[in-house]
Order: structure tokens, then sequence, then C-alpha cells
């Protein structure tokens, strides 16, 4: 622990806490409270008249197969932007660790593409795909494999999840690049010493070593994909083509925004929290787990 | 087991800085060689080149007859015990131990009773299943020893291994690695700059400084006859006593305006240093009023005087107690036997007085 600071008035620590409590307060919890007041009501499009319906916006929710659809997408999207952008993030951590002339050039442009906003990296992809003036899916056409992602749904999916894990990329690289440099070079020294060759050295020590980093990333990246992943569809798909790339974040904002069904929509922001909280406790209860051995 | 034979190594870095310049060594099949000096001689970079940590850029490593210059450090067959112990931190101590075995394929049940072995020498035979973090320092340290005797490899290279220990503790092991040495009649190159552990653990000694190797030989000998002013003022604590004086043909005449006559010593006049260990000078039943006594440190077996002699400061460590206290004047005995003379580029004047044991360099008022 850092030195504590120790106060002499009871009053000033409050008011120094105050701000953030009360961003935190009027901006998370107070919506957060309507959103589950409104999961329980049912409201005319119009929103001149409300009625209690209890747990029926639920059941409705859970028992629509578009419902359990845009679950699964969740889920393959998490898993996906998960894989790609943490393998590749590795990859490229554990190439930048090596490098001794330029290093700090390569880490630099490495994390760039974690400024470029969600929705513009969206854009960016789709642009560069585009089968008729993208230069990516025009090559693609021109060698005859037949690239649409505004017809072919798997396209545009697979798109969305790569422009998602490209911005993941740096976030990932960053925090194994430091899990990486954390490890003692003496381990390393040691196992090459003990007869490891690089590759052994790779899978038998710095990847186990690395394993408290990996997991914190993989809830990091799923609850990205899970809900940061909106700007990127809001702003190219739009859930489309056919509901493809429609996850349940999507839908929340479709079902409620566009479709006007506010209770249902409340009713699905609430299992998102719940699956975020659970996601957040199995984190901590993991990390705490570590910090004892 | 093997012999390790080091042909003027040289290393140095990207940025021109040399780190090593220059060092030739020859260690015999089951030899304890102990390489000390202090932080930033280039020791360490040394046992790194030995390892295959560190490229050689100049020079040749040899073990056991073969040139490993080029050769990774898994294939030079030689065990390293760091500082820091570097066990991996998420196998049990078994696995520790059982790591670079499974790494060159040696058989499961062969693995199994090497690791027993080892952690019955070592006591570790009750940890196996624990992890590094759930040990002590002391534990760590044998673990590390461990996953070196495992290997049976044809050398042992110590960095620095006891120094994160307590003062205890590393008494108690260097005195435990010394008899495993012996015992497994491994040679062994251990990295140090504590001289106590160099003079104990070591059949022979590297004093290095500035890259270099300022003198090897049997600990005593390098005590006994420093071939520098650097090893004379290196090795024992308190140092020896290093007196800047000028030769005229008769006299050597110190800074204070003491002279001493030097019976024997053939050499033309010039600048010279002279040398004295703090046991071997002593008190004249004298009334003349050659030093005065600034700090008197009493440890029990003997004592610390702290002596000013005109602008220089020396030190004499006469045994049991003396009643002296600081301000008293005293006169000071100088036997010419264990005199040291160090020329002006601070190499050692080769200097055979007769009536060696007899003879005292009274000074001349």
């Amino acid at each position: 622990m850092g030195p504590q600071v120790v106060f002499r008035s009871r009053v000033l620590p409050y008011l120094l806490v105050a701000p953030q409590l009360a961003v935190t307060l009027i901006f998370f919890f107070w919506p957060a409270a309507q959103g589950l007041r409104q999961s329980f009501l049912r409201e005319d499009a119009f929103g001149l008249s409300t009625e209690f319906v209890g747990f029926e916006n639920y059941a409705t929710v859970l028992a629509d197969p578009t419902y359990l659809e845009a679950f699964g997408r969740s889920l393959a999207m998490g898993a996906l932007v998960a894989a790609f952008s943490m393998g590749l993030a590795l990859l490229f951590a554990t190439m930048a660790d090596r490098v001794v002339r330029g290093a700090h050039v390569y880490k630099t442009l490495l994390v760039w593409p974690y400024a470029v906003a969600p929705a513009l990296a969206g854009v960016l992809w789709f642009l560069m795909f585009n089968p008729t003036i993208g230069v990516v899916g025009y090559t693609l056409n021109r060698a005859g494999i037949s690239w649409n992602h505004y017809l072919d749904g798997d396209q545009a999916f697979l798109l969305v999840v790569l422009a998602a894990s490209w911005k993941e990329i740096s976030y990932d690289f960053v925090f194994f690049l430091a899990g990486l440099q954390s490890i003692p070079r003496g381990v390393i020294e040691a196992a090459a010493i003990d007869g490891a060759g690089p590759a052994r050295r790779f899978w038998t020590i710095v990847f186990p070593l690395l394993a408290p980093t990996s997991f914190f990333l993989l809830v990091v990246n799923i609850v990205y994909a899970f809900f940061e992943t909106f700007a990127v569809i809001h702003a190219t798909t739009q859930g489309g083509p056919g509901g493809a790339t429609e996850t349940l974040v999507y839908k929340v904002f479709n079902d409620g925004f566009i479709g006007l069904d506010f209770g249902s929509s409340a009713a699905q922001s609430a299992i998102l929290m719940v699956i975020v909280s659970l996601l957040t406790v199995a984190q901590f209860r993991l990390l705490d787990r570590r910090a004892e051995a | 087991m093997a012999t390790v034979h080091l042909d003027a190594l040289f290393k140095r870095y990207a940025n021109g800085v040399p780190a090593v310049n220059g060092v030739s060594l020859d260690v015999a099949d089951g030899e304890f060689i102990v390489v000390v000096g202090p932080s930033g001689c280039g020791k360490s970079t040394l046992l790194r080149m030995i390892a295959g940590l560190e490229t050689v850029t100049e020079g040749r490593v040899v073990i056991d007859g073969a040139e490993v210059n080029r050769r990774e450090p898994g294939d030079r067959d030689i065990a390293m015990v760091f500082q820091n112990y570097a066990l991996y931190p998420h196998m049990t101590v078994e696995g520790n131990m059982a790591y670079g075995l499974r790494n060159r394929r040696v058989p499961k049940a062969e693995i199994a009773e090497r690791v027993r072995r080892a952690a019955e020498i070592l006591e570790l035979s009750e940890l196996l299943q624990r992890r590094p973090s759930q040990l002590s320092g002391g534990q760590r340290q044998r673990v590390a020893m461990g996953r070196a005797i495992v290997r049976e490899p044809k050398a042992f290279l110590f960095d620095e291994p006891l120094s994160n220990l307590d003062a205890k503790l590393r008494v108690q092991m260097r005195v435990e690695i010394k008899r495993l040495q012996r015992r497994l009649g491994t040679t062994a190159i251990y990295v140090t700059h504590d001289q106590v552990e160099a003079m104990t653990l070591a059949d022979r000694l590297v004093v290095m400084n500035g890259g270099i190797a300022e003198q090897i030989g049997p600990p005593l000998e390098l005590y006994d006859a420093p071939a520098t002013t650097f090893v004379a003022g290196f090795l024992g604590a308190p140092a020896m006593n290093l007196l800047a004086a000028e030769w005229d043909g008769r006299f050597a005449r110190l800074a204070s305006g003491l002279a001493l006559a030097l019976p024997d010593l053939d050499r033309a006049p010039g600048p010279l240093t002279l040398g004295i260990r703090p046991e071997h000078l002593h008190f004249a039943a004298d009334s003349r009023a050659d030093a005065t006594v600034e700090l008197v440190e009493p440890l029990g077996a003997d004592t610390l005087v702290h002596l000013r002699l005109g602008d220089a400061m020396v030190v004499a460590r006469p045994t049991g107690t003396v009643g002296l206290a600081s301000g008293d004047a005293v006169a000071l005995d100088w036997p010419a036997a264990h005199i040291h003379l160090f020329d002006a580029e601070g190499r050692r004047i080769l200097w055979t007085p007769s009536e060696r044991e007899t003879r005292s360099c009274l000074p001349v008022a």
C-alpha cells in the first residue's frame, strides 16, 4: 500500500469524493435503476400509458428465438474477437519484446489503432472491403472470391469481428508487453541453460507466467466484444444484413429506440447487466486467488 | 566434470564499452575457482560468456576440450545458480528440478530418481510439492542448487548465489556449497564481490578489476603476495594500509616525514607505494611519536586502532585489547618481512630483505 493520508477534518474527505460519487450516481446508478424499473413495465408506443407486467418482458425476451440467436452471435463474436486480438497481440508483443533497435517506434505504431474511434475503425474496414471501391474487396472479387458483405451475412459478421479485433489488438498488446517485461530475465536465462529452445521456453515458461494477464484480457475482450462493438455495428451494418450482425447490445438499441418496445429493451439491458456482473466477479475471484498464491 | 579453458576473452558492448578485456584462465577438472572483484569489474559478464548468455567478442571458451563459443547455453552442459535464484514460479520444487532433465528427454524413472537423490542431499524431500513462493530465501537457494546438481553438468557456474541471504544463512550456505562441490567433484566457477566468500571457497582466486584479471592464484598466496596495489587493497578486511613514499636509495620517506630503512632494496630512487597489513603493523615500545591514535574499535578477539600518520590514515590490528585512547601518541614497528612494495604503476616490487623475520625497518628520525 502507498502512503496513507490522514484527514483532520471529517467533512473534507466526503467533499473530495462527492463529485465522483455524483457522476456515478447520476450517470450510472440512476439510469440503471430506471432501466430496471422499466423492465417490469409495458408502455405503449407513444409513451401515454404504462402498465406493470412483472416478469412478462423477461419471459417474452427469453422465449424469443431472435434473441437467443443474438445471444449466440454475441458469444461467437466475443470468442472470435478475443481469439483474434489476443493471439495477434501476443505475437506482436513477443516480437516487440525482442527488438532492440527502434523498439519505441514499433511500440508506438502498434498502440495507435487504439486511438481510433470504434465507429471510424468500422467504416475504415468496410471501405477497404467494399466490393466495388475497396482495395481488398475489389482484389478479392478479381481473384475469384466473391465478396459482398452488403449481401452476405457471414462476411458482414467476419468484417465486424475484424474491425473490432484490429482496435483491440493495441490494447492487448500493451498488456502483453508489460506482462512479458515483468517476467524476470533470469528465469528465461535459466530455462535456456536448462536446455529449452525458444519455442519450448515460450510454451513452458513465458506463456504460463502470462496466464493472469491473459485471463484479465480475456474478460476485458469479451466485455468489449459484447458492448463496445455497438459503434462498429451501428456505423456499418446496423445489424444487417438480415440481422446477421445483430448482437445483444445492438438488439437492445434496435428494439428500444427503433422498435420503441421499451419494456423488452430494458429487460434485455438487465440481462446484459447480470452477464457483466458475473464476468467481473469471476475476474476478481481469479485475480484474488493469484495474488494469494 | 570437465576442464574449462578461457583463451584471451574479450567482451565489448555495441556502444564500444569494454566489459572484459582479455582474460585467460585454465580451470582444472574439479577445481573451485572464485572470481572476485568490485561491481562493474566484468566478473559477471565473464561468467555469462562461459554460460553462453553473452556473446564472445573475441577469444575462445573451451569446455572439456571443445570450443563452445557458438553453442547455445543449453548445449554447453553447464548449470548456473543465479543471484535471485531465477526459479520457475509456476512450477513446484520438483518441477523446477526436473525441468532441465525433461528438456533433455531423460527417461521419467531416471528423472524421478535423480530429483529424489538431489532433494535428499539438499534436505528438500519434504518440500517437493511446494511452489517457490511458499519457500524461504534459504530454501529457494537450495532449490536453485538442486536444479543445478540434478543435471550432473560438466561445470557449475555461480553468479553471486548468496548475496540475497542474511548474514547467518550466508555462512551456512557457503559451507554447504563447498562441501557439495567437494562431494560431487564438479568443476565450479563462482562469482562474488564478497572477499570472505572468495577466500574461503576458492581453490584458486581470480581478482578482477576493470575487465582484466589482476592476479590468479590460491587465496593465501594472493593475500601474502598481492601482485598489484588493487589486489592488496581488495583482499583483507580492514584493507592493507597503502602509503605513498619516496625512495631515495636508502630510505623510503613517507609524506608524514617518517623515513623507513628498506635493507637490501636494490632500486633507483623514485616514488613507490608501501603496504602493510593491519595485523602486521605493531606498536613499538619506544618513546617516539610516529602517529596519533584517532579511534579505537575493540572487537573482542582483536582491536582496530585507527592512526593518523601525517595526512594519511593507517589501521593497526593488535590482538586482544590495548590500553590506548584517541589522542595518544604511539611509536610504530614495521617488520620488514611483512612490508609490500609497489612501483608507481601499482605493480609489486620483488624485494627479499636478508634476515627477513628478525629485522624491523626502524623509522629514522
